[in-house]
């Protein structure tokens, strides 16, 4: 087969076409991912403060409320049983908000590494095709010298 | 009685045939007539009624009547003559043509001598050397602008091969691969417990917090180190196949360029094989073609001698410097003459050849002794001694020409 640069050209658009698609695909998989990991986050901080009539946070968490209308917090009120409440809640949310977080981010280094392997693929792709190229140009300069 | 044919010749030829008439108006002579009609020839005696001969019967007739003597004797001179005369003229004649036909044979020989050992023609030995040369300058034409064509595409094989793997190698050299080694490095988030100051606000000891909080900080610096970890390796393996494309490229132009001058080689053996067949093929048939002219050389020279040859048994040539034939002279056989020295220049006429066509016209030559006898008798006629102007003067005017 003689040489036709036309295909190359025409196997690089694809190359470029294909990860241009995954690429777009990827990140958009990372952006749903990435909402669905803020979710629960967002959710268990809400859990302990609500939130203001401006969208923030709350500057008391829910659980004292609940405490305080049973007696057991309060102006100069410290039960145990609140203390005991208050440290367990502490310890659970931060090891909640921990992992939702570590999912988040092990995720979200899921679709980067696939990202960066989409890209590595047209690295590759297209350095094979200049390999491919380079042959062919080399087997039609062999044929050349072969014709009588 | 015997039957015999008669060959009663000093000449050699055959007896004149028996045909006999008194009438001279009627004779119409053959020489050749009747040569072979046996005769009967009564042997008892010499009395015998049949003549031998028309001059027997002429000389016959002339004994018998003494009157007529000399009108016989004339007649009989009269047609020796006149047949001396005839052979003379076809002898002079013969030796006319034999004289052409010597010179013509002459020129013959001296034109084939010429001939003789031409050899091989200067044109046809020239048109071989010539086709020689110029078949040779052909092939050598073709053999340069084979090679010269050759060296073109193994110039441009050459050229396109370097080419595209040193774009290639370009390419590989001008894009390294960046995917994992300039991915986004994973950065753990540290964070602190949210609730610390509201639990120590509350008289709370944040501890429990801050400790699930610094867990969860080691297990997020674990896995984002885990992942720098794992880019870090997949950008060595990248780096290593850049690499490994590099020495590729290098070691496939090795390999196609050896390739090429491997074709190249191959082909240039073949070209000069070919050449080489070429010439040989070529002296192969200008030897022919010298050989067959050699051939037909020889063969022309065979039979030019063989020419040569065939002249020379003619006898026209004359071997050893003998120069040609020439006929004798004789003198006129005339009635003063003794009859030995008419036979004598009588057989003067006798042809060097036998086979000649003259020897037809001996045959009406006359037999010794009936010339004799034909001599005697007009030496008797009165013309002959003086007395009138018929035999003597008529045989006197009427030599025979020579």
């Amino acid at each position: 087969m003689a040489f036709d640069p036309a295909i190359y050209e025409a196997a690089r658009r694809s190359l470029f076409n294909q990860y241009a698609q995954q690429a777009a695909m990827n990140a958009y998989n990372r952006y749903l991912a990435e909402v669905r990991g803020q979710r629960p986050i967002l959710q268990m901080e809400e859990a302990a403060f609500g939130r203001t009539a401006s969208g923030g946070l709350g500057q008391v968490p829910k659980l004292t409320a609940s405490y305080g209308r049973r007696g057991l917090q309060g102006m100069g009120v410290r039960s145990g049983i609140y203390k005991q409440a208050l440290e367990n809640y502490a310890r659970q949310r931060e090891r909640g908000l921990g992992y939702a977080r570590e999912d988040l981010a092990s995720s979200l280094r899921g679709f980067d590494l696939t990202g960066t392997q989409l890209q590595q693929g047209l690295e590759s792709g297209l350095a094979d095709l200049e390999r491919t190229k380079a042959r062919q140009i080399a087997e039609d300069a062999q044929a050349l010298l072969n014709l009588r | 009685m015997a039957i015999i044919t008669m060959r009663n010749s000093r000449l050699g030829r055959p007896l004149s045939g028996t045909r006999l008439s008194s009438n001279d108006e009627d004779y119409d002579f053959n020489p050749a007539e009747g040569a072979d009609i046996p005769i009967v020839i009564n042997q008892s005696g010499r009395g015998s009624s049949v003549p031998r001969s028309y001059y027997d019967a002429l000389a016959r007739a002339a004994e018998a009547n003494a009157a007529t003597n000399a009108v016989k004797a004339q007649a009989a001179f009269d047609k020796i003559n006149l047949d001396a005369f005839k052979f003379r003229q076809e002898q002079d004649l013969a030796a006319a043509a034999l004289a052409r036909q010597q010179a013509g044979a002459a020129e013959q020989l001296k034109y084939l001598q010429s001939q003789l050992g031409a050899g091989i023609p200067k044109e046809i030995s020239g048109n071989i050397d010539l086709q020689a040369k110029e078949g040779e300058d052909f092939i050598q034409r073709q053999a340069a602008e084979l090679l010269k064509q050759l060296q073109a595409r193994e110039t441009a094989s050459r050229g396109l091969t370097q080419t595209g793997f040193s774009n290639l190698m370009n390419y590989l050299a001008r894009t390294p691969p960046t995917a994992f080694a300039q991915a986004q490095r994973a950065v753990p988030t540290i964070t602190q417990s949210g609730l610390g100051q509201y639990m120590a606000a509350q008289g709370v000891s944040p501890a429990a917090a801050q400790e699930a909080a610094t867990l969860a900080n080691i297990q997020a610096a674990g896995g984002a180190s885990n992942y720098n970890q794992l880019l870090n390796v997949l950008a060595a393996q990248e780096q290593a196949a850049q690499s490994s494309r590099q020495r590729e490229a290098e070691m496939g132009l090795a390999t196609q360029l050896a390739t090429l001058q491997n074709i190249y080689g191959g082909a240039t053996s073949g070209l000069e094989q070919s050449r080489l067949s070429a010439l040989a093929e070529l002296r192969s048939r200008i030897a022919n073609a010298r050989l067959l002219a050699q051939r037909e050389a020889a063969a022309r020279n065979q039979a030019i001698q063989d020419a040569i040859a065939a002249l020379l048994a003619t006898g026209l040539i004359p071997a050893g410097g003998t120069p040609p034939v020439v006929p004798p002279v004789v003198p006129p056989v005339t009635p003063t003459m003794t009859p030995d020295a008419a036979l004598a220049a009588l057989n003067q006429l006798a042809p060097t050849n036998p086979n000649a066509p003259v020897d037809m016209m001996l045959r009406s030559i006359p037999a010794p002794d009936e010339v004799a006898r034909l001599i005697a008798l007009a030496q008797q006629s009165p013309q002959y001694t003086g007395g009138g102007s018929g035999l003597g003067a008529a045989m006197g005017n009427t030599a025979v020409m020579v």
